[in-house]
């Protein structure tokens, strides 16, 4: 196959690699020109697909409680074991929602207490209908000590009403821009 | 000349840590060097600072947690990983993923792999000096990690694959977005083979540097695109077709020299290789059908055990698995090509100039995560 | 200039070049300096399509580097454990000191008045040799900060440094003696005088090669990428100045920056008219003296600006060169195309500075010819991958 390079004469080779050289300057030179792609984060934020897998929360119902059953599937299909879920029996032989952890500084966001959860989040009854955990939009927590990170059922509340997929188009700070192929200014 | 006293000049070797607290390492990774001047004498890799019990986690965690958790084995590759522990337990069990899945389980593994020598080129550039390529690189991996986020919702770990086929249904731009990508990349590349591939100061740096011995490489078990960079027709796309890789058309570059420069060039062939697999795949996808088999909801495998390995970004990535009629399995071992690539590391640069170890070093494409396990 | 601040001022001429250095180092170097190091990340960013700083100092980042050296001031100066401490005190001194002595032969700009007297520290009628002699002083500051830091990475940076710093000054020095030729005289004064009128009067138009030539063996000299392998080569983390911390750092990385201003100012000056304007100055700027000086300092300004801007811009493109690639190159290639540049212009300047200017540009023109002709075989021969 080809030699390359090497067995070029020296005139020849100064010539190609003037050539090479200025060819690269020009393809860097042209970037100069084009528009700057960076986000500048916090001030402008990045646009999230609906479909962006966060931090799970506990959107409430419009009476402001969870519909979380207390069956401990999200708990066992959790793969850092990081849901730990206190409940007790209450009168009517069913089982009543003490407290719901997730902690944050372990979970690894992969939707898998989603996807079995099996208590359904009726439309009638809530402003955000899916299951009782979901994942959010949330990709922002950040805390001092590791005990900030661990969420108990009041955060988890917050969380999943403001972070919502469905609603979370509200969140703070400007729209970003769409930094999709289409929308990129060459 | 008789009569005169010779001086006998004593030189002694220096051994040099690169230690892993490195910028070029790629990782954690050490390297103990010894060295005559400029010349390597010897080399010992010291691996493990990145050991996270990968293997023995497996162990623990049943069919349905793990994929969640073998993205972080290799990171940048993390479909691929997925794609290998679902596809191995599907094997065993014989359960049959629907075609639509296995589709998109390709087109996700082909953008991986564009995404992955993205990721190459950019740091190697940056080993070698050229810190605009790096923006470059990463300006075209942003896309692809966006059509990622826009199926999956996860940017790095995807845990997308799952036992059965895969977790998350396209979404409604998904190919929109990726034909426009598809259709600028190739635009791209030409942009970055102008900066670099005539250049001569990067000619200088890797034409004829660490050419590799072909029977070496072989009883190593270098596989991938230093293998190949050395002449031989191996990949395992071809060879063993998984998936539907047996019903796309594609190249498999191969190289002739077998240097550094050659790794490079068939690295950026690969990538647009990987383009016509995608737009091929995209093209036979039919769009409807189902995502996952059904499976049940707690996974039992029969008792049995597999080899299965697929063509990853670095080369031959195998899990072996051994299952035992349980929701976890029994055992899995993970062959990792940059295993074999570091323990070949003194192989290739024993003898050469210490300024071209990073060099080869970046050319084998090493990354540590997938060493330590 | 003397005699015209002796008339203002009635100081006499050897303080006046004192107090001048002075004043120029700290109110146009250092200033320049901050806003070279804030040029380089902004454009490299734009290179890039990346912002630059931002943040400090508004939008456009302009307290960043002020920022920058705070903090280096702020940060804690030690020397390490069995470094040679006075060496290590020395060498940032050593090798801030030459970078300085450079900018007493430049002529930023002219007065005016019958006789051009030009804003130079000192006009040396030897400019050229005095560059030549003050550009070997930061070689030993290398080394002998490679060797007091006690360490091996940092040895190795400084052998390297020094190895590349002493290949490059021949080229460099040589390349100005093309224009020694054409002018008869070795001060810079002179050499930017015989660049007055239309902008092909300029030097770089009659001695293209030894242009190019100094191009590179400054940005060699400056230690920059491609030629920055005694600093920030990815295998010796930061080469010689790896053990130097706080402001014995800031002195190293001011004093690269001043250099490659000083190398650029001395581009300017003698290759590429120094003060003059591309045109002839305009008879109203003409006669005045303050229009005039601010008319040839914004010129000179400009074209030192430029340059700069094209060293970074090769920064961000170009990749590091090995350091015996780097050798090579110096030796085998560029020495001898100084020499035979001198060589030519001897000749062909027996008929003057046109004849040399078509001389060289008939050169270039029949090397281009060639390579354009062989071309398709370097097509063949290139290498590609098999299937």
């Amino acid at each position: 196959m080809s030699d390359g390079i090497k067995s070029l004469n020296p005139l020849e080779r100064a010539f190609q690699g003037a050539k090479a050289v200025a060819a690269g300057l020009a393809t860097t030179l042209k970037h100069a020109a084009r528009p700057e792609i960076t986000i500048n984060y916090p001030e402008v934020r990045p646009e999230i697909p609906a479909a962006f897998r966060g931090l799970p929360g506990l959107p409430p119902t419009r009476e402001g409680k969870t519909w979380c059953i207390s069956c401990n599937a999200c708990a066992r299909v959790c793969p850092p074991q990081c849901i730990y879920i206190t409940s007790h029996k209450g009168d009517d032989k069913k089982l009543v929602l003490d407290d719901f952890v997730v902690d944050a500084n372990l979970c690894i966001m992969c939707g898998l207490c989603e996807e079995v959860c099996p208590a359904p989040a009726d439309a009638t009854k809530t402003d955000y209908p899916g299951v009782a955990i979901q994942l959010t939009h949330l990709y922002e927590f950040s805390g001092y000590t590791h005990e900030d990170l661990v969420f108990h059922l009041p955060q988890l509340e917050q969380i999943g009403a403001e972070f919502n997929r469905n609603t979370s188009r509200d969140l703070p700070g400007k729209p970003g821009t769409l930094r999709y192929a289409e929308k990129e200014v060459k | 000349m008789s009569g005169l006293n010779m001086i006998e000049v004593r030189t002694e070797e220096m051994v040099l840590n690169m230690g892993p607290h490195h910028p070029s390492t790629h990782g954690v990774l050490r390297l103990v060097l010894t060295l005559d001047g400029e010349i390597i004498r010897s080399c010992s890799p010291v691996i493990g600072y990145l050991h996270r019990g990968m293997e023995k986690l497996a162990e623990n965690r049943t069919f349905v947690q793990y994929p969640g958790i073998i993205d972080r084995y290799e990171y940048l590759t993390a479909m691929f990983t997925g794609v290998l522990y679902s596809m191995s337990a599907e094997k065993i069990a014989g359960i049959e993923v629907p075609e639509k899945a296995v589709w998109m389980r390709m087109i996700m593994m082909e953008l991986n792999r564009i995404a992955s020598h993205l990721f190459w080129l950019g740091t190697y550039m940056l080993d070698l000096g050229a810190n605009g390529l790096l923006f470059y690189a990463l300006r075209e991996r942003e896309m692809i990690l966006n059509l990622f986020e826009e199926v999956c919702g996860a940017r790095l770990l995807y845990s997308y694959a799952c036992v059965g086929g895969v977790r998350f249904p396209n979404s409604p731009t998904f190919e929109k977005h990726c034909r426009e990508f598809l259709k600028l990349f190739p635009d791209r590349i030409k942009d970055y083979e102008a900066i670099v591939t005539d250049n001569p100061v990067f000619l200088e740096r890797v034409d004829g540097v660490g050419v590799f011995d072909r029977q070496a490489c072989l009883d190593y078990g270098v596989s991938g695109p230093p293998l190949r960079s050395v002449g031989v027709k191996k990949d395992l796309r071809k060879d063993n077709p998984s998936l539907f890789y047996d019903q796309v058309a594609f190249d498999v570059p191969i190289g002739t020299r077998g240097d550094t420069l050659d790794r490079y060039l068939l690295r950026i062939e690969e990538m647009r290789q990987s383009v016509r697999i995608i737009e091929q795949c995209l093209d036979r996808m039919p769009a409807e059908g189902a995502y996952k088999a059904k499976v049940p909801a707690v996974i039992k495998v029969p008792p049995g055990e597999v080899y299965f390995a697929l063509e990853s970004p670095r080369g031959e990535l195998g899990a072996y698995m051994v299952t035992n009629n349980a929701d976890k399995c029994y055992r899995l071992k993970l062959r990792c090509p940059s295993y074999n690539h570091t323990q070949f590391l003194p192989v290739a640069i024993v003898g050469q100039k210490v300024s071209d170890v990073m060099a080869i070093f970046g050319s084998l494409d090493v990354i540590l995560p997938e060493v330590d396990r | 200039m003397n005699a015209l601040l002796d008339a203002f001022f009635g100081i006499p001429p050897f303080w006046l070049g004192a107090i001048g250095s002075v004043l120029v180092i700290f109110l146009v170097v250092l200033p320049a300096v901050i806003v070279m190091v804030l040029w380089e990340r902004k454009f490299l960013g734009m290179l890039t399509q990346r912002p630059g700083p931002n943040r400090v100092g508004g939008r456009f980042g302009l307290l960043q580097t002020v920022a920058d050296a705070l903090k280096l001031l702020t940060k804690e100066d030690f020397t390490p454990k069995d470094a040679d401490h006075k060496l290590f005190f020395i060498a940032p001194v050593l090798f801030m000191a030459p970078t300085f002595l450079v900018y007493a032969v430049i002529p930023f700009g002219h007065f005016g008045g019958k006789d051009y007297a030009p804003a130079i520290i000192a006009d040396l009628r030897t400019g050229v040799f005095f560059l030549a002699a003050v550009f070997s002083i930061h070689t030993v500051a290398i080394l002998m900060a490679g060797w007091a830091s006690n360490n091996k990475y940092s040895l190795m940076g400084g052998i390297r440094g020094v190895a590349q710093a002493i290949s490059y000054e021949l080229p460099l020095v040589f390349s100005f003696l093309g224009v020694v030729l054409l002018t008869g005289s070795m001060s810079t004064v002179d050499m930017v005088r015989a660049q007055d009128g239309w902008f092909y009067n300029w030097f770089c138009f009659a001695q293209p090669v030894a242009f190019l030539i100094y191009l590179i063996c400054a940005v060699a000299e400056v230690n920059r990428v491609p030629f920055d392998i005694p600093e920030a080569e990815s295998e010796l983390v930061s080469g010689f100045n790896t053990e130097y911390s706080g402001m014995r750092f800031a002195m190293f990385f001011l004093a690269e920056y001043a250099s490659l201003l000083a190398v650029s100012a001395l581009a300017a000056t003698v290759f590429l008219g120094g003060w003059n304007a591309p045109f002839p100055t305009p008879a109203a700027i003409a006669a005045s003296t303050v229009g005039m000086f601010v008319w040839s300092v914004a010129w000179f300004t400009l074209k030192v600006a430029v340059l700069i801007t094209v060293a970074i811009w090769v920064r961000g493109t170009l990749p590091r060169l090995r350091a015996d690639q780097l050798m090579n190159f110096a030796w085998k290639a560029l020495v001898p195309l100084v020499l035979i540049n001198i060589f030519a212009t001897g000749l062909l300047g027996l008929w003057g500075r046109p004849a040399v200017a078509a001389g060289m540009w008939l050169a270039i023109a029949l090397f281009w010819a060639y390579g354009a002709a062989r071309t398709p075989r370097f097509h063949e021969r290139r290498r590609r991958v098999a299937f």
